[in-house]
């Protein structure tokens, strides 16, 4: 397990995370807090930027990696995952977190997420969860409400959102949390949890759009409206109970983990060690590598 | 085979590192996750020299001439191409990829008939190399760009860069036939009988 306490891990300032450059983000916007957890959760954690690895699609929510110190790469809409998955696999030691909105992650970049959740490469995975695509102005994402207006939806949406908890759990990861600047202690929380967590982990940070989101799904709603998973006395060992509060999504809003698989599969990267470990009295220099590809005796 | 290394950043390179340094070249080093000091934001958008975005007009006019000063340097690589045939036939093909085999063949033909020919095949695209097409079409007068492209986007990417003969044609077709030998070879006669008839027509000497 390549991120749980490093050797050389020490107590860090969130200061320390934190880059020069200005967000371009609106005053209020749920993101400002999403960051604040970010940097909160890479202090306790206390790997060196320049041992992080940030990887982001498109859109507001993927500015975030440049507000950092870590390495950051603003990539293409909706292929953040696959990157980290092969900036990790290169790299095991670095820590590699991922950020997006629900745009970029579900719908865009929605078949990358079964095959990053099933490879299982041990990487975090956050989603800033707006419920609208912000950058462009306000249209209708996948998590967008039934009958919610826009101005390019004037008459309200006729389809059904996603469920960004209920895929994830259904696609097998094992690691689910959702989490609200408006706990700004619990989402710090779960993000250090899931950057711990050995393997794939999700958390779905509900960062409302202050601008063009849903008036009734402010910051101000979620304060009145969030509730615990662990006072609610969920034990997150239990997938099946986890993906039944999870089907209350766009009812309810519960922050916590829902689900911590309590005996992680072996992680993608893990495993290629191994095979590299065992394969290694036949590697060749990578110089020779179209050998591998000859046909026996062929010079 | 040789695996080339991207520049890296050197000991002192990472003190105060800007990874789309301004350089001569216009390469600047590039650092990779778990190098101390070598952070960096990748992105994009436009942006500074330390990767930081930006929407100013004065650094993006910087950053495009950096970008585009690198292919300068693979505009000077000669042994991205290959010319086969007579250094200084009049009549002249160009061809690449899977038809430049078929073009070759066509010139062993044509020239085992009599005819002065020459074949040069691009493994380099773009940038287009003027000097070496300036270079290889000094001595042609009559010649083909021939590809399997119905629209002959290669010889018309040719054209916006390089000063073609007046005698040089596309020979494209689409992609459901391939050209055959023959085919290539029996244009190859008819350009340099059309050259022949201009020549006498202009009481030039033939070859």
């Amino acid at each position: 397990m390549t991120t749980t306490l490093h050797p050389v891990a020490r107590l860090m300032e969130p200061k320390e995370f934190r880059s020069d450059l200005k967000p371009i983000w609106c005053p209020g916007c749920g993101d400002f807090g999403v960051l604040q957890a970010v940097y909160r959760a890479l202090a306790n954690i206390g790997r060196p930027p320049h041992e992080i690895a940030f990887m982001s699609g498109i859109g507001c929510s993927s500015r975030i990696p440049g507000y950092t110190t870590a390495y950051g790469f603003n990539s293409v809409h909706g292929r953040a995952l696959p990157i980290a998955q092969g900036i990790k696999i290169a790299n095991p030691e670095l820590l590699v977190l991922v950020a997006g909105g629900d745009g970029d992650g579900f719908s865009i970049g929605g078949g990358h997420l079964p095959h990053a959740v099933r490879r299982n490469v041990d990487l975090t995975y956050v989603v800033m969860d707006n419920q609208i695509y912000g950058l462009t102005k306000g249209q209708l994402s996948p998590t967008s409400r039934r009958g919610l207006q826009t101005a390019t939806s004037i008459y309200g949406s006729l389809e059904q959102p996603v469920n960004p908890l209920l895929y994830m759990l259904a696609y097998g990861a094992g690691f689910v949390a959702q989490g609200t600047p408006a706990d700004m202690p619990g989402l710090a929380s779960v993000i250090e949890e899931a950057i711990r967590f050995p393997g794939f982990a999700f958390v779905n940070a509900q960062s409302p759009c202050v601008t063009f989101g849903d008036p009734e799904q402010q910051l101000r709603a979620h304060k009145a409206n969030m509730r615990s998973l662990a006072t609610l006395g969920h034990d997150p060992a239990d997938r099946l109970k986890a993906m039944a509060l999870a089907a209350e999504y766009g009812q309810e809003l519960y922050t916590g983990v829902f689900y911590r698989n309590p005996e992680p599969a072996p992680t993608y990267d893990a495993q290629i060690a191994q095979r590299k470990a065992a394969l290694r009295a036949q590697a060749l220099p990578r110089e020779r590598i179209l050998d591998l590809f000859r046909k026996t005796g062929a010079k | 085979m040789e695996i080339e290394e991207r520049r890296r950043p050197g000991e002192g390179e990472l003190q105060d590192y800007a990874r789309f340094a301004i350089t001569a070249s216009g390469i600047s080093p590039i650092s990779q996750p778990g190098m101390r000091g070598g952070n960096y934001l990748a992105s994009g958008i436009e942006h500074n020299e330390r990767g930081a975005p930006t929407a100013s007009g004065v650094m993006h006019s910087r950053m495009t001439q950096k970008r585009l000063h690198k292919f300068d340097t693979l505009k000077r690589r000669r042994d991205l191409f290959r010319v086969f045939g007579d250094e200084s036939a009049p009549v002249g093909l160009v061809s690449w990829g899977s038809c430049a085999g078929v073009c070759r063949e066509a010139l062993a033909r044509a020239r085992a008939n009599g005819l002065k020919a020459k074949l040069l095949v691009p493994y380099l695209l773009y940038p287009v190399a003027e000097e070496v097409y300036e270079d290889f079409f000094a001595s042609v007068r009559v010649g083909l760009i021939v590809e399997q492209s119905h629209q002959g986007q290669l010889y018309r990417m040719l054209r916006m860069f390089v000063e073609l003969p007046r005698g040089v044609r596309s020979f494209a077709k689409n992609g459901a036939n391939p050209f055959l030998p023959t085919e290539v070879a029996g244009h190859l006669q008819e350009a340099a009988e059309t050259l022949q008839r201009e020549r006498g027509d202009r009481h030039e000497p033939q070859e």
